[in-house]
């Protein structure tokens, strides 16, 4: 769509804007007084260079204005981006970590890891002395109590039994001393009267 | 000479204008002539009416025009409808006193003219390096709706010196939306 191009070339001035398109800027814009309107229009009617031009000039308008908005687009368009390059660097962490299973999968299932694989547990079993079963089961009976121990005290109601984890009667649950430390602290902490086993008030 | 036979192009067996051609013209046609209704009337939706009044017409009558003509038989048609139009509903000039129609380009309507998005980038891009005097004047003018006669007057400047500055900075425009166009 050039409707000015007649006229540029008889100008020879490639960059004017040619009358009849100033006029149709100024027609859309509502800028032509009576007489230049009716000219106008007549022109309209009749010749389609002029109807062109009222074509382009709504354009130009229509494009200049669209301009106005674009500013919101290249946020938009960043934050795209942004997401789309943190989802590209998260598929290729999970691929990287995927090509690393695999390749533990296949180093375990092939033969020539074994050795590697023995030079490790050679190297545990130096770090670490070998257990007599009869060592391994003291170590189990001293660990079980204080479990046990722990379990009663997760599933009864914890009020319930701190009065005896108070009253200094160790051979009525075995506490370790560091539980008991940590339940006397958590008791100060909030308010109790550990005497009473009663939840006195808060001091602000 | 066509074979008297065949039908002209463009034009079915049944005399009518082929439906086909009709398509063709419309891809061609229609987004310049709705932004040329939109000139002339300045309200879209009004504009969209006398499209579709100035196609119908084309199916109609299509066939009675020359292929070579039809742009500007479907222009003139869809002027005059345009102009009754505007004596029906009595606006006028009125309605293109303010270029408030050019805000609705970012609208998903279906009656808004098309525009190409790198078109409105390179004009933005283009607007950005206007002079900051004509970016002023085309800013006031098509982003605040205002007269030339009020710029001038805000501005204290000349209202030929306004115009000018709107002109030269339409030429520019005009020049970017042209290369995009081509």
């Amino acid at each position: 769509m050039k409707p000015c191009e007649h006229e540029t070339s008889k100008t020879g001035e490639e960059n004017a804007l040619c009358e009849l398109d100033w006029l149709a800027f100024r027609y859309i814009a509502g800028e032509l007084d009576e007489a230049e309107l009716e000219a106008f229009e007549l022109r309209l009617a009749e010749e389609q260079p002029a109807r062109d031009a009222v074509a382009l000039a709504v354009e130009v308008v229509q494009t200049v204005s669209a301009a106005e908005h674009l500013e919101e687009i290249p946020m938009v368009v960043t934050a795209a981006r942004e997401a789309s390059r943190w989802r590209h660097v998260a598929w290729l962490a999970i691929a990287a970590g995927v090509a690393a299973c695999c390749a533990s999968v296949a180093l375990m299932f092939s033969g020539g890891v074994s050795s590697v694989e023995h030079d490790a547990s050679a190297l545990a079993a130096e770090r670490v002395p070998q257990a007599s079963p009869v060592v391994a089961n003291a170590w189990l009976e001293t660990f079980d109590q204080p479990i046990l121990a722990t379990s009663q005290t997760v599933a009864s109601d914890p009020l319930e039994i701190e009065p005896a984890l108070l009253s200094g009667d160790e051979t009525e649950v075995a506490t370790p001393d560091w539980m008991a430390a940590a339940l006397a602290g958590m008791s100060s902490d909030m308010g109790m009267d550990l005497e009473r086993g009663a939840t006195a008030p808060l001091e602000n | 000479m066509a074979d008297p036979g065949e039908p002209e192009s463009g034009e079915s067996k049944t005399g009518k204008i082929d439906p086909a051609a009709v398509a063709a013209i419309y891809v061609e046609h229609a987004e310049p002539l709705r932004r040329f209704l939109l000139g002339v009337l300045g309200d879209s939706q009004l504009a969209g009416d006398v499209l579709q009044a100035a196609f119908t017409k084309l199916v109609e009558r299509g066939h009675e025009t020359r292929e070579e003509s039809r742009k500007s038989w479907l222009f003139r048609v869809a002027f005059h409808e345009a102009m009754a139009v505007r004596r029906r509903q009595n606006v006028g000039q009125k309605v293109v006193k303010r270029l408030a129609w050019s805000k609705d380009t970012t609208s998903d309507r279906a009656d808004e003219p098309l525009l190409r998005l790198e078109s409105v980038e390179s004009v933005r891009a283009a607007l950005d390096e206007l002079p900051s005097e004509q970016r002023e004047v085309v800013r006031m003018r098509i982003y605040e709706e205002k007269s030339f006669a009020v710029i001038a007057e805000e501005l204290s400047i000349p209202l030929g010196t306004a115009l000018g500055r709107m002109r030269s900075a339409m030429q520019k425009l005009k020049r970017i939306l042209a290369h995009h166009q081509h």
